[in-house]
């Protein structure tokens, strides 16, 4: 590991992947166009970013556990218990809804605590550890709701799922674009930020330099808990009920958001706007293969290629730089 | 890595689930529970019977109900004597044993959703041997050592609910499919009862398609994006009721006027239809019965009375709510989780489903 290795905050590496990234978007947009002519309008886009704003949170999350060199198995559980609480804290009314976001919270800090004290107290592999809590939130919210939940969302919160903050521009991608700045402010900006990247690549020269490499890694793990919460409040928002199966995408797509978004699975590299660019490039390729009225077997495998495809394209891109 | 991952998940998530039976036996328990009336009535001479039934698991509302239903069913029927309910939390040995349990419990009449058509086959055959009278529900067994079964067709589901749909529509207009999950057998024969209405109606076009895996979310993103697609939507066929809720709700906020749609006998999706009704929403809610565990039991029990059915295999035909019967079926007082095609008694309703309640905490 060469110092210059050492400091890759500056996003170059994976910015020139976010050209790429946004080029496909623009393509994907292009081919809806023709194919469905006067079906891309800057509503529609708007949609697809509120269909992309929880598992852009989540991805925000995943992204910093990754960037320290680990893993989350466990966000989509954490956004259906999420779900679950708050909902049948909420009872539909907006006076709840400070209590039910104060238990979400706490939930999230204290799956965050697990995980990282599995992960660095009792050092079991990310990997194993995140599935363990992934289970046994599971088995939490099973449980609780005994498989059969009921009952609404607040109207305020429902407002904030489908809600417009000013012309066509939904409350929910406004949060997320808004944690998004946050948290590459944070990167970029902070102490904190360049710590996390050095834990990333490389922790012994970390350590060695003086870095309490536990400690950032820890805190890691509970940020992606929290923005779990907070992506489980957005999704609750959107669908104004509980459902248990409202998580079960988000382990898969928040991995592939964050990965297409350039940032490497081995940690150290990447950063916060290819993840979000990565999210949202995920739900228009969903939207977009739903328009087509492609068969599910043919749209498993185009879904597969397309992904494949933008990330073979980065790695041939990479090596010949 | 997908495939992977997902494997993973379902295995942890049936380890978690025994798990919690071993943590939270309470709930998954036999629950054996004497009834007041029928011991009474045993002294007075008519015969009562051991009833046990081995359910699969409660993993959703709709499992929730078809348990409450049975419960309600051999509370009410003074030919129970005692009965027995087991959960396999969806593991074909914990089923196979808990078969074992309810013989050796000396039962006269054997109910089960069977989990695996084969692997309950030695343990149904035994109880057979043992003069027990077996009667399996919803799920087939390869086997013909059995009394009766009860089931209701998946394919009849799609069918019923498309064929409204299509004279709804005039025979003609496009349409678009929310189907359940891709591979899953109640999904598919669903989606074939569809299409053989379809083959009837070619002016009907199907514009998009979508596996929206019952999920609400899923449902309400389909619709969006077909929305944003297909200028003109005539009908939507949804394969339940939670993805019908979604899709109104994206109609309703694209500002698209609401279209017939298909539905489920769901309360939370009759409120969601019954408001939205003076919107020109029209919509037809399809059932698969909740009562057929209790439906299961009553021909059970009529086999022990000696009053066989002429057909051994009861295949129960899809109840339907119409647009007219609506206001008799939804209910304000009952909550979302509450499935309104039953034949529970009023009072059992509303102690299962009134103040909030979702029916988990069970009759007791």
């Amino acid at each position: 590991m060469t110092e210059r290795k050492l400091a890759p905050r500056n996003l170059s590496q994976s910015a020139k992947q976010m050209v790429i990234l946004l080029g496909v978007i623009l393509l994907l947009f292009a081919i809806q166009g023709i194919m469905r002519p006067g079906s891309v309008t800057v509503g529609q886009a708007m949609n697809i970013s509120r269909q992309a704003s929880a598992l852009g949170v989540v991805a925000l999350g995943q992204a910093l556990v990754i960037l320290g060199g680990g893993i989350d198995l466990s966000v989509g559980s954490m956004v259906t218990l999420t779900n679950v609480f708050a909902v049948s804290i909420m009872q539909g009314k907006d006076e709840n809804i400070l209590p039910a976001v104060a238990v979400c919270l706490l939930l999230g800090l204290l799956c965050g605590v697990v995980n990282g004290i599995g992960v660095l107290k009792l050092n079991i592999a990310p990997f194993v550890m995140t599935l363990c809590t992934m289970s046994i939130l599971q088995g939490v919210y099973l449980v609780y709701t005994g498989g059969s939940p009921s009952g609404n969302v607040s109207p305020w919160l429902k407002q904030i799922g489908n809600g417009f903050l000013v012309g066509p521009i939904p409350y929910s991608t406004v949060i997320w674009l808004t944690l998004a700045l946050l948290v590459w402010v944070v990167l970029k900006f902070t102490p904190y930020g360049r710590k996390l990247y050095a834990v990333g690549s490389n922790p012994k020269a970390a350590r060695l330099c003086g870095i309490r490499v536990e400690r950032i890694k820890f805190s890691t793990y509970i940020l992606s808990s929290l923005l779990a919460v907070v992506a489980g409040l957005l999704a609750s928002g959107y669908i104004g009920t509980t459902s248990l199966s409202l998580g079960n995408d988000y382990i898969n797509n928040s991995l592939a958001a964050v990965l297409i978004g350039g940032n490497a699975i081995e940690g150290g590299k990447g950063g916060v706007w290819g993840c979000v660019l990565g999210a949202f490039f995920m739900m228009l390729l969903f939207a977009l293969l739903t328009m087509l009225s492609i068969g599910q077997v043919g749209k498993l495998i185009v879904q597969g290629l397309i992904i494949f495809g933008v990330v073979a394209g980065q790695g041939v891109f990479k090596k010949e730089r | 890595m997908k495939s992977m991952l997902k494997r993973l998940a379902v295995g942890s998530l049936s380890l978690v689930m025994l798990l919690g039976l071993v943590g939270c036996g309470g709930g998954s328990e036999e629950t054996p529970a004497p009834d007041p009336a029928g011991s009474a009535a045993m002294e007075e001479g008519p015969k009562t019977y051991k009833v046990g039934f081995s359910n699969v698991w409660v993993g959703n509302s709709w499992g929730v109900q078809c348990v409450n239903e049975l419960e309600s069913y051999l509370k009410s029927d003074p030919r129970v004597g005692e009965y027995y309910i087991t959960d396999a939390n969806n593991d074909v040995n914990k089923q196979i044993s808990d078969i074992q349990d309810l013989i050796s419990k000396d039962i006269d009449l054997l109910m089960l959703q069977a989990i695996s058509p084969d692997a309950v086959v030695p343990v149904i055959e035994d109880a057979k041997s043992k003069g027990i009278t077996v009667v399996t529900c919803v799920s087939p067994v390869n086997t013909d050592q059995y009394d009766a079964s009860v089931s209701a067709k998946d394919q009849d589901f799609g069918r019923v609910g498309m064929e409204w749909l299509a004279e709804e529509m005039g025979g003609k207009g496009n349409i678009i499919i929310l189907n359940g999950m891709a591979g899953l057998s109640s999904a598919v024969d669903r989606r074939a009862g569809v299409q053989e209405v379809l083959d009837q109606y070619p002016d009907i076009k199907v514009l998009g398609e979508e596996y929206a895996d019952w999920d609400y979310a899923k449902g309400k993103t389909a619709t969006e994006n077909l929305l944003a697609a297909f200028p003109e939507i005539d009908g939507v066929w949804s394969c339940g009721g939670d993805m019908t809720r979604g899709a109104v709700e994206a109609f309703l906020a694209a500002d698209r006027p609401l279209c017939p749609m298909t539905g489920e006998d769901n309360n939370g999706f009759l409120k969601i239809w019954r408001d939205n009704t003076e919107n020109g929403f029209t919509s037809i809610a399809t059932s698969m019965p909740t009562w057929l565990f209790a439906e299961g039991a009553r021909i059970g029990l009529d086999i022990l009375d000696g009053n066989a059915p002429a057909e051994k295999d009861t295949v129960v035909e899809i109840p339907v709510i119409t647009q007219d019967q609506l206001n008799d079926y939804v209910r304000d007082d009952l909550s979302d989780s509450f499935w309104a095609n039953t034949h529970m008694s009023e009072e059992d309703r509303v102690a299962l489903y009134g103040d909030g309640q979702d029916g988990t905490q069970g009759l007791g």
